[in-house]
């Protein structure tokens, strides 16, 4: 590989890492403010104007506050623990595509840390051993809490990890590549977004999303009323703050891979005019440049609309029961993205007609309409007179 | 990618085995067991029936992967008369209250695809899927008795070794492709011709193929590979062992047959002594440690190390005749083996230990297997005696059953090689093997013993009188079942 | 005596025994090919990777140091107790847990395989057309048949 393009490359790296870094941190105030807003609060005011040194704040609280490592722990797995969560959080972004590509001279370099060929696996690869991260903290804890946290984390990632693969095969299928910047060009045109060719597959993808970050409603491996902090109970200093930093990391790549697969990426409508307007009034080189400069703008703007969402539903839908959580996962989801695979592929071969599932969400929604209008009409209360 | 649908209907066995297993298994959420055991019964005659479809025909299934032809279909027939005959005595299951006979009879059709696919393998991937599907199924089966700790104890150990085998026999198969760059055992087998007439280091390729024989040897418990069987066959329920000493064997020596005499032939003359050895170690362990043994459960653990070395020396006397030779002795073993298992099976129920007599818990499940269980057994039972007296007659080989044939056929195969040393051997371990036959035979008839007369369910009887007149017929008439190959 | 040994001069043993000499001598080569330095091949595509590992874990591994080394250290023996709720600690967290848990865990391992066996059927779905799309019905349908069991048997059953 050249030299300058390596250069080029490291910098994008360090620049998406950065970001990464900067976004997590800003989400847990955004988190906050939010939380605030939906519950009519005002959140955090104090720490700088508006209270955006908040975070800030947070970070240099968690990092001169005690290292603790209880006695009975496994001393070096304690320690693995939050920082392989962290590594996994922070590798998983190198895939993705986060613009077009910056022209430098005679140079074209892709805006993403990586375009293998094999993409959405090596996400796949890298955020199922996630939960490594998990199970080792919660077992090296010695702790009942933190173990029940951890084996519940441990099943119910897997459980959607399932689902979560079986919902993307159906974009695979369509577009014939592993790579996320295959996939992403793809979805060349609005309604060509496989958001509108796959919507099943989107809403599982999405409530696997959910389930593999541990987001509410599926964050029973937290889940403070029944295991005090879950798998972190023993932790503190900056290796709580990893465990916490990582969710908030991953629920930024979730967002990435979301807006990537289903929401075409970088792209957005009337991108080519744009792009060849630009190159026409400004020249090949800082022309380009600047539609993608718009490209990453534009999906930035997309994975900043769904952590919002995870944290809108977060502070709306309550928690699931562990039952309810597993039922969902093995006995709705499986069965439904394997239809959602077959039909794609029906729908395919069937003269290349790419929105056939659409047969499935409009039967269920017949389906529940029908639920709802046979549902017997609930009483209204009456309270009794004191 | 070819997809024909001559290829799928013609492969039926496999298929019909897979998909009457799948069929038992939901058979199996309806409250009456009684379903169970026809329904198994059925899908084997289909199997069998089907197995015979193609007969004087060779043809190559699944892309070169498995080949079909009379020899496989000979052996495939004897495997799934095996299981129809182990099967048929398994009626008790539907009245215990552990058992879980659908998942039992289930397992046992799969295995069975496991055990067709190791008959008729041409590909060595075909052979380790075989040779793994068969044994994870018998890993299961050995520990099905939950409650009874030497059962989970041999579950365990079968697994432990099996797993260590199954890692050797994969890595042989591994050595075998880097040294050929084949899979395909005419591949491997032009290679060895090639390769010993050009000269040359073959370092990778005997290795390899050490490897293979080793994990193979293992299957069908070769000394000194054979120290899971003793306990593997007495914690198994009688049941499984009979199972497992039958059509395990069978495949594990078919399928040994098929790569000596396709892939190996070109070398013969480097694997041959290793193999001999072998044979003797086999043939002096199995017959001399059987000799000690007080339990004729576990004396007929040792008698099966001790017919895999007689099956091995057909194996080292390789040649055209040893096919039919290893293709009878299997069947007329199987025969015996399931018979005396079956007489077992009636004996034992009727003799459950006492508990407080050992004075652990471990025991409780336990019955009697003890050759004293025997004492007696005739006199009300003549029946039973006489067909486990003309099993054991069988077994150690004397003449008008069809064990003497089987013996006859392979020390033939050996004799025409040369082998003299090797037959002088196994004449003397059979007449070994006659004490420790006949001590039940004298058990049974010439001891005195407090047995009542034990009652038969009709099919049971029906199977046991078969496997009876079949020894005798076989034993009369060897040339009916040469005829056919 | 001489006799037998004439037998296994004609079963050819002498031959069999050079060979196994050979086996033998040839076990040296065998080893040092083994030792030998392969070339090490590395796609230079997967750098940016190891930069981004690299960059990854200089973070981490600074961080937990500054992290150690800033903060106060006070121990006692109720503080390095693991943490219930305030009362003393019974036991510790080696105890067995429900067996749900490993029947789910194998459960994902056979289904994850299952699913990593379409991938590369996806990716060449239009290739393969009616005919692949065939067998993975097939194959699906017999996932499912054992999935359907697995449910009846009441495996996935959280009470």
């Amino acid at each position: 590989m050249e030299l300058t393009v390596l250069v080029i490359k490291s910098l994008v790296i360090l620049a998406v890492f950065g970001i990464t870094l900067l976004i997590a941190t800003y989400s847990t105030y955004a988190e906050r403010k939010v939380a605030a807003f939906l519950q009519d609060r005002i959140g955090p005011n104090r720490a700088g104007p508006f209270g955006l040194l908040q975070p800030i704040a947070d970070a240099g609280k968690m990092f001169f506050k005690e290292d603790f490592i209880p006695a009975q722990a496994n001393k070096w797995l304690f320690i693995l623990g939050p920082c392989l969560a962290m590594l996994t959080a922070l590798m998983s972004s190198a895939v993705i595509p986060f613009g077009d590509s910056i022209r430098y001279g005679s140079f074209e370099v892709p805006v993403q840390g990586i375009d293998v060929n094999v993409g959405v696996l090596y996400v796949f690869g890298v955020v199922s051993l996630g939960v490594y991260g998990v199970m080792i903290g919660g077992w090296a804890s010695n702790n009942k809490f933190s173990l029940l946290g951890a084996i519940r984390a441990a099943s119910q990632n897997i459980s959607y990890e399932v689902a979560l693969g079986l919902s993307i095969i159906a974009i695979l299928m369509m577009t014939g590549s592993l790579s996320l910047r295959h996939i992403v060009n793809e979805q060349n045109g609005f309604f060509q977004w496989n958001v509108f060719t796959q919507p099943l597959g989107f809403v599982i993808f999405l409530t696997c999303a959910f389930a593999e970050c541990n987001r509410t409603p599926f964050d029973l491996p937290e889940c403070e009323t029944e295991l005090v902090g879950g798998y972190h109970t023993e932790y503190s200093s900056m290796k709580l703050g990893f465990y916490l930093f990582a969710e908030y990391i991953n629920m930024f790549t979730s967002s990435a891979i979301i807006s990537t697969l289903y929401f075409g990426g970088f792209q957005y409508p009337f991108m080519h005019q744009v792009h060849d307007a630009l190159v026409d009034s400004l020249g090949s080189t800082v022309g380009h440049n600047i539609a993608t400069g718009i490209g990453t703008a534009v999906l930035f703007g997309k994975i900043f609309f769904f952590i919002f969402f995870f944290m809108w539903v977060r502070w709306t839908i309550p928690r699931f029961r562990f039952d309810q959580l597993m039922n969902l996962g093995w006995k709705t989801l499986i069965p439904l993205s394997i239809l959602n695979v077959v039909l794609t592929g029906a729908g395919l071969l069937f003269d290349k007609f790419k929105y056939a599932t659409w047969l499935i969400v409009i039967v269920m929604i017949i389906m529940a309409a029908t639920n709802a209008i046979k549902a017997p009409r609930r009483k209204p209360v009456t309270v009794p007179q004191l | 990618m070819t997809f024909q649908t001559y290829d799928c209907l013609q492969m039926l066995p496999i298929i019909l085995l897979s998909l009457s297993g799948i069929a038992l298994l939901f058979l199996g959420f309806q409250k009456s067991r009684a379903l169970l055991l026809p329904a198994t019964l059925l899908f084997l005659v289909i199997a069998f029936v089907a197995n015979f479809l193609d007969w004087g025909k060779t043809y190559m299934y699944f892309r070169d992967m498995l080949l079909v032809n009379n020899l496989a279909m000979i052996f495939t027939g004897v495997v799934l008369l095996s299981t129809f005959m182990v099967v048929s005595l398994s009626g008790s299951l539907a009245d215990d209250e552990d058992a879980q006979p659908a998942e039992y009879y289930a397992i046992l059709l799969f295995s069975l695809v496991g055990a067709i696919m190791m008959i008729g393998f041409e590909n060595l991937i075909m052979l380790f899927v075989g040779v793994e599907i068969l044994s994870v199924a018998m890993y299961i089966l050995t520990g099905s008795d939950k409650r009874n700790l030497r059962s989970n104890e041999a579950a365990l150990k079968y697994f432990l070794m099996g797993a260590f085998a199954t890692g050797i026999l994969l890595f042989g198969i591994a050595l075998l492709y880097g040294a050929t760059g084949s899979f395909v055992l005419s591949g491997i087998g032009n290679y060895a011709h090639s390769a010993t007439n050009a000269g040359g280091s073959m370092l990778l390729f005997y290795v390899g193929m050490f490897m293979l024989l080793i994990g193979m040897l293992f299957k069908v418990s070769a000394a000194p590979f054979h120290f899971w069987t003793p306990d593997v066959y007495d914690g198994a329920p009688s049941l499984f062992t009979a199972y497992m000493s039958t059509v395990v064997k069978t495949a594990g020596f078919a399928a040994l047959l098929r790569i000596l005499s396709v892939s190996f032939s070109g070398v013969y003359d480097f694997w041959w002594v290793a193999m001999a050895v072998v044979t003797v170690l086999t043939l002096l362990i199995g017959n001399i440690t059987a000799v000690y043994q007080a339990s004729f459960k576990r004396m007929m653990a040792y008698s099966s190390i001790s017919h895999a070395g007689y099956l091995l020396i057909g194996l080292v006397g390789l040649s055209q005749a040893s096919k039919p030779a290893i293709a009878f002795y299997s069947l007329a073993y199987s025969l015996s083996t399931i018979a005396a298992f079956g007489v077992l099976m009636l004996v034992a129920r009727n003799r459950p230990l006492n508990a407080a007599v050992f004075g652990d818990q471990t025991t409780l499940a336990r019955t009697d297997e003890h050759y004293d269980a025997f004492n007696g057994l005739a006199r009300k039972n003549p029946l039973l005696g006489f067909v486990m007296a003309v099993s054991m007659l069988s077994l150690a080989g004397i003449p008008l059953t069809a064990g003497f044939w089987g013996k006859f056929m392979v020390f033939s195969a050996a004799a025409d090689r040369g082998a003299v040393w090797l037959l002088v051997v196994a004449v003397l371990m059979s007449a070994v093997g006659i004490y420790y036959y006949f001590r039940v035979v004298i058990a049974m008839y010439f001891r005195e013993g407090q047995t009542d007369t034990i009652r038969v369910a009709p099919f049971y009887r029906i199977v046991l009188i078969a496997a009876t007149v079949l020894t005798l017929a076989l034993g009369l008439l060897p040339n009916l079942f040469q005829g056919l190959i | 005596m001489e006799g037998f040994f004439m037998a296994f001069y004609r079963m050819g043993w002498h031959r069999t025994a050079a060979n196994y000499v050979r086996f033998i001598a040839n076990l040296r080569s065998f080893l040092s090919l083994l030792s030998m330095n392969t070339a090490s091949y590395l796609p230079s595509d997967y750098i940016p990777i190891f930069i981004q590992l690299s960059l990854a874990l200089g973070f981490i591994v600074v961080t937990m140091l500054v992290t150690h080394n800033i903060g106060p250290k006070r121990h006692s023996v109720k503080k390095d107790d693991p943490f219930e709720c305030g009362i003393p600690t019974q036991g510790d967290a080696r105890a067995p847990i429900s067996i749900k848990y490993f029947l789910v865990a194998i459960l994902f391992v056979l289904f994850d395989v299952e699913v990593i066996f379409m991938y590369p059927w996806a990716v060449n779905f239009m290739q393969l057309g009616q005919e692949g799309f065939i067998q993975m019905v097939l194959f699906m349908g017999l996932l499912l048949a054992g999935f359907y069991y697995v449910i009846r048997k009441g495996v996935l059953k959280w009470e």
